[in-house]
């Protein structure tokens, strides 16, 4: 039975991730795990569109290898691309306020290399909602 | 092979009943009701907080508090990487996995080091731990730092037989000197403490032994 485009393109995406996962773990070869990340998540922007949760994984493979490199500039771009993330969750964890408390935390993670902050004031900006997620009873556990 | 093998006992049969729900996992979407059954059994055991300070514990809650969730949505690699090397080590080892660098020969462990060398001068040693192949290696955690290596029944056997004369030999005399002396006992410990564990291992046909490098 011949796939729809959809379908192939959504094999052709898992594909890219799991190689992205295996090149990232690896620890040795992180530009290929960009390289594939980005690749799945232009794949599923294409078919599924910029707001889709499906975006969030790639997003996520592709900064993490970004923070394995080490490098200010790698920790910026993962800090931006961690932002598109955030925004993903937003809709994605709506029901979840302690998931989403624990993804504003990640993202103030990102935004930290070496014990400096790559942007004081986003970070205080996101300190400032979680502060206020916490009084609402939405800041979740610490793990 | 440089470094360390650190070798314990693994419940084969075990890991083979978790082991659809580690590619379950590994695919990073929404939990059927038999592998949330599987966290919560590793969840439930006293080892699972011991394992990073309690971050795979973490993570286990975190899981199991959102079922509506797909993992992807919420979890990063590293984060699923460490629950399926977490699962293993509860639920397949005994004892949790649980071994010292500073105790070379535990209950459940012998982590050679020293005496490496010595051991790996004899052919069937040699054939038992190096020469399994990729074939031999545990399917998960397929990713990260750790990756464990199966010994079949029979290679147990042949190891306890291996190790049979070793231990049969009579001690160092006290006239030794204290350098000789000293690696002659650690490997004779290390020895016995290899002896017990495949023991352990051949006194249960669900149980065998797993290696991995740890350097």
């Amino acid at each position: 039975m011949p796939h729809t485009v959809d379908e192939k393109a959504e094999k052709r995406a898992e594909r890219l991730e799991r190689e992205a996962e295996d090149a990232i773990a690896d620890g040795f070869r992180l530009e290929d795990g960009i390289r594939l990340a980005g690749e799945a998540l232009a794949t599923r922007q294409a078919f599924q569109g910029e707001g889709h949760r499906d975006l969030i994984w790639p997003l996520s493979l592709w900064i993490e290898a970004l923070r394995w490199m080490h490098h200010a500039d790698s920790a910026l771009e993962a800090a931006r691309l961690g932002e598109r993330r955030l925004a993903l969750r937003r809709v994605a964890l709506a029901g979840a306020p302690d998931e989403l408390a624990c993804s504003v935390r990640e993202l103030m993670d990102l935004y930290t290399f070496e014990n400096d902050s790559l942007d004081p004031r986003r970070a205080d900006e996101l300190r400032c909602e979680l502060a206020a997620r916490a009084d609402t009873g939405g800041a979740g556990q610490e793990v | 092979m440089s470094g360390e093998i650190l070798i314990q006992v693994i419940d084969i049969a075990r890991f083979q009943t978790v082991r659809p729900a580690l590619s379950e996992l590994e695919a990073v979407r929404t939990l059927g009701s038999e592998t949330r059954a599987v966290l919560l059994a590793a969840a439930a055991s006293p080892f699972a907080l011991g394992i990073r300070y309690g971050h795979f514990a973490g993570l286990l809650s975190r899981i199991l508090r959102h079922p509506e969730l797909e993992l992807r949505v919420f979890l990063t690699l590293r984060d699923v990487d460490e629950v399926i090397h977490g699962l293993v080590r509860v639920l397949c080892f005994e004892n949790g996995a649980k071994y010292s660098l500073v105790e070379p020969v535990g209950s459940n462990w012998v982590v050679l080091e020293s005496s490496l060398l010595m051991f790996m001068h004899l052919n069937w040693f040699r054939q038992i731990f190096l020469e399994g192949g990729s074939e031999s290696a545990l399917a998960y955690p397929r990713r990260g730092e750790v990756r464990y290596y199966v010994l079949r029944r029979e290679d147990v056997a042949r190891l306890a037989a291996g190790l049979r004369p070793l231990l049969e030999e009579p001690a160092l005399a006290p006239e030794a000197e204290g350098l000789a002396r000293l690696r002659a006992e650690v490997a004779r410990l290390e020895a016995e403490g290899l002896a017990r564990l495949a023991a352990r291992a051949l006194s249960a046909e669900n149980l065998t032994l797993a290696h991995t490098c740890l350097l």
